[in-house]
């Protein structure tokens, strides 16, 4: 039973929650449906039964804690959280109308709770003492409470600095600013709250290449709040157009050109003195350094911030799926992005990035010489470390195991689903390797 | 999002990697690999690091690109309620530095699109209601008129005006007169055509104060005007007059003070006396010399003037006192001339 088919679960259940609860056609209903008895099957193909507990702020499959599937489906924990589900039991077979019953019930549309059938819950709640209790990562922490400032966004229809600011302040606390934790925490995704989520990985990434180009702790503040609400503009305004398979129609490209000055107001009706640079990056991130980019600005060069966020959103971005192209590996990402260092991008700031990256970023999936798929977990500075995450036989490893990457020949890289392993999962395991030093 | 920005990642898909480009890459990538390179890339980067007392510039700077681009009414309506509100909360949290900067923001050198023009005047017409004016004359009373409120009070205009001129009016002014009349002045910097037009008024002490509040304002344009009321029936009004006009002109307005000792007005006159006095041009001395030579200013008058004359004390005045003192055949106000200049030659003397 694989963590990654407990993460399709829960995708898909999501997804058909989602439809359900948006009254959606009966044609996306019953394909969200479709899909979440499919995943449902797989999860429960080996064993006879799949159980999923809610403890705490995690997810965990049967004793074991799913940290990075707690993280990207967030919004899926606080609902169930709030439904008092504490584990969904997942028989074999487990029948349609039972995993729509579910759906229903997560997406909030019913209020029945299955008891009997082939999915049931809160049968087998478990005591804190039959799990395998690891701490949940800060940085894991923070990142959940910055999803929900940005929902509360969504929510409310208005900004409140103070809670967004907070958010930076866990982070901080959490370490953000440590290169090599936030870019591999910043590989999570979420294909339903996409706004939300590469928000939040472009603030981890700012706030590192921020502490990394010498920062100081509140200038790194300023920049992580402006970061994190750098596509506010978005949230207030239109979510669907991002979940829109294939490319942009011309209204609604006309509409997310908009988003830069949506924010910028928004953050600027709400701003206090000492955040206003919050409004000047929500605005400015989509001019490029040479002047150009939306909205026209006459020319001129975006604010220091800007620039730094504009790097840190190309490269979240590139590397991120997005329904009309696929995701990149980090290593191509930084070539795509150098293509545009002088004119989209501060060639400066660029270079600094990818110096605090390395060649292949944190979160890289490398198959080097020996068959060995590699995760990147320490790069830069001339070091490249990681973990051993499957072994040339091509099994995933439980405990994966540290690896100097000085002297070895990497073969290629490899895309998450062709390695069998979410980088961010990881994200526990790579502390104990060695951190990086500056 | 990059994610649909073409420059980012969607039109450099699939691009093609020519022999320079890869160069360029491997020579970054190499750098990277030697490790501290960048020492002089960081210092540049933080040279550039804003003071954090450049917020309120940026938030300022933010705002004027916004009301550049926006050319949707509703949007463009929701700017100016941030403006408003902008302005407002600084002049209740008494800050107004930040409330004189928002306000520029919109009203100078302005960046909106022409057909916005209306709106922006009804939000400005607006932002003076609500007791925000009473807010912000009395705020700045009990701060003690702090030098950072005048650009602020410069630049409200009109609608400031307004409400500093009732607040003349009425019975129970919510601050001193002499605030008002100073906090005219200050609203007079920007465009002091707003004080100019109100000397029309037909009530005397309004055109007094405003006369008052022109000589504050310094701005010498007003003068044409000024110069229109200097024969205001009201002999107040034309004291404030010619006040403000020698303020204005500075040395150059010695022969209106001058013109002012025949004001019929003894108040005009010791006003002009007064100012003389306290005037440094040169053209003061000649100017009494020839006023009192002529002979048909009061004695008491003539005897002022030759003291205020005396009070100078250079090589000049003693000429021009001894002038004075050798007359002959003197009577009435040539005799009280005479008589005076010669007691300040005496004490010039001594």
């Amino acid at each position: 039973m694989s963590e990654l088919f407990a993460k399709d679960f829960l995708r898909a259940l999501s997804h058909a929650a989602q439809r359900l609860a948006a009254s959606d056609s009966d044609v996306g209903v019953s394909d969200a449906l479709s899909a979440l008895e499919d995943a449902a099957e797989v999860l429960v193909a080996g064993p006879d039964e799949a159980v999923l507990s809610i403890v705490g702020d995690a997810f965990y499959l049967g004793r074991k804690m799913m940290a990075h599937a707690s993280t990207e489906f967030d919004s899926l924990l606080v609902a169930l959280k709030e439904l008092k589900i504490d584990s969904i039991t997942v028989l074999r077979s487990p029948t349609r109308s039972d995993l729509a019953d579910l759906a229903a019930l997560v997406g909030r549309v019913s209020d029945d709770l299955p008891v009997e059938g082939t999915v049931r819950l809160n049968e087998r709640a478990l005591r804190t003492s039959d799990l395998e209790i690891q701490p949940l990562h800060d940085l894991r922490r923070s990142y959940s409470f910055s999803l929900d400032a940005l929902r509360d966004v969504s929510r409310g229809g208005s900004l409140h600095l103070e809670g967004v600011m907070e958010a930076v302040d866990e982070f901080l606390d959490g370490g953000a600013a440590d290169p090599s934790s936030s870019m591999l925490l910043a590989t999570v995704q979420n294909h339903d709250e996409v706004t939300y989520y590469h928000s939040v990985n472009v603030c981890l990434l700012s706030m590192a290449l921020g502490r990394f180009s010498g920062f100081e702790r509140d200038q790194v503040r300023m920049l992580g709040l402006s970061a994190l609400l750098h596509d506010v503009g978005r949230v207030v305004v239109d979510e669907a157009a991002l979940r829109n398979p294939g490319r942009l129609s011309n209204e609604d490209w006309a509409q997310v050109r908009l988003h830069p000055q949506e924010g910028a107001a928004t953050i600027m009706a709400a701003s206090g003195h000492g955040q206003e640079a919050a409004a000047v990056v929500a605005l400015e991130h989509h001019v490029r350094f040479d002047g150009g980019g939306y909205p026209d600005l006459g020319g001129k060069t975006p604010h220091l911030f800007s620039r730094m966020v504009a790097v840190a959103d190309a490269y979240d971005a590139i590397t991120s799926f997005r329904p009309y192209r696929p995701a990149r590996t980090p290593n191509e990402a930084l070539r795509i992005l150098l293509e545009g260092a002088g004119t989209a991008y501060d060639p400066d700031l660029l270079r600094l990035f990818i110096q605090m990256t390395g060649e292949y970023p944190p979160g890289s999936l490398l198959l080097v010489d020996g068959g060995e798929v590699v995760l990147v977990t320490h790069a830069g500075e001339g070091t490249l470390r990681g973990l051993i995450v499957r072994s040339s036989e091509g099994e995933v490893l439980e405990e994966p195991e540290p690896i100097d990457l000085a002297g070895v020949t990497i073969q290629s890289q490899l895309m998450s689903e062709e390695a069998g392993v979410d980088p961010g999962s990881l994200l526990e395991s790579a502390e104990h390797v060695e951190p990086l030093e500056r | 999002m990059a994610g649909t920005n073409g420059s980012a990642d969607v039109d450099t898909l699939g691009i093609e990697w020519h022999d320079e480009q890869l160069q360029r890459v491997r020579a970054v990538f190499e750098s990277v690999d030697t490790g501290g390179a960048d020492a002089v890339v960081r210092e540049r980067v933080l040279a550039e690091m804003p003071d954090s007392d450049e917020g309120l510039l940026l938030g300022i700077s933010a705002l004027r690109d916004l009301l550049r681009v926006e050319h949707r009414p509703e949007r463009f309506r929701r700017l100016l309620r941030i403006w408003s509100g902008k302005v407002t909360a600084g002049v209740r949290s008494r800050q107004f530095e930040a409330a004189g900067m928002w306000l520029r923001a919109l009203v100078e050198a302005p960046v909106f699109p022409e057909e916005f023009s209306h709106l922006v005047a009804g939000m400005r017409r607006d932002l003076a209601r609500d007791g925000l004016l009473e807010e912000l004359v009395t705020g700045v009373v009990e701060e003690g008129s702090p030098p950072e409120a005048a650009p602020l009070l410069a630049t409200w205009g009109e609608p400031l005006v307004e409400f500093l001129i009732s607040q003349i009016v009425t019975d129970h002014p919510l601050v001193n007169r002499r605030h008002i009349v100073d906090f005219l002045g200050m609203a007079g910097r920007g465009d002091v055509r707003h004080l100019t037009a109100r000397l029309a008024d037909p009530r005397w002490f309004v055109v007094r104060n405003v006369a008052t509040a022109i000589g504050k304002a310094g701005r010498a344009t007003a003068l044409p005007a000024l110069e229109a009321v200097a024969d205001h029936e009201d002999e107040r009004v034309r004291v404030e007059v010619l006040r403000a006009v020698s303020a204005l002109k500075g040395d150059d307005g010695t022969p209106d003070i001058l013109a002012a000792l025949d004001d019929p007005s003894p108040k005009v006159r010791q006003a002009a006396v007064s100012l003389l006095r306290a005037s440094p041009s040169e053209d003061v001395v000649p100017g009494v010399v020839a006023v009192v030579d002529r002979g048909d200013v009061s004695a008491d008058d003539a005897r002022r003037l030759v003291d205020v004359i005396t009070e100078r004390r250079d090589a000049s005045v003693r000429e021009a006192l001894e002038g004075l003192a050798d007359r002959r055949f003197a009577i009435g106000t040539t005799k009280a001339v005479r008589d005076q200049a010669r007691r300040a030659l005496e004490g010039w003397s001594e």
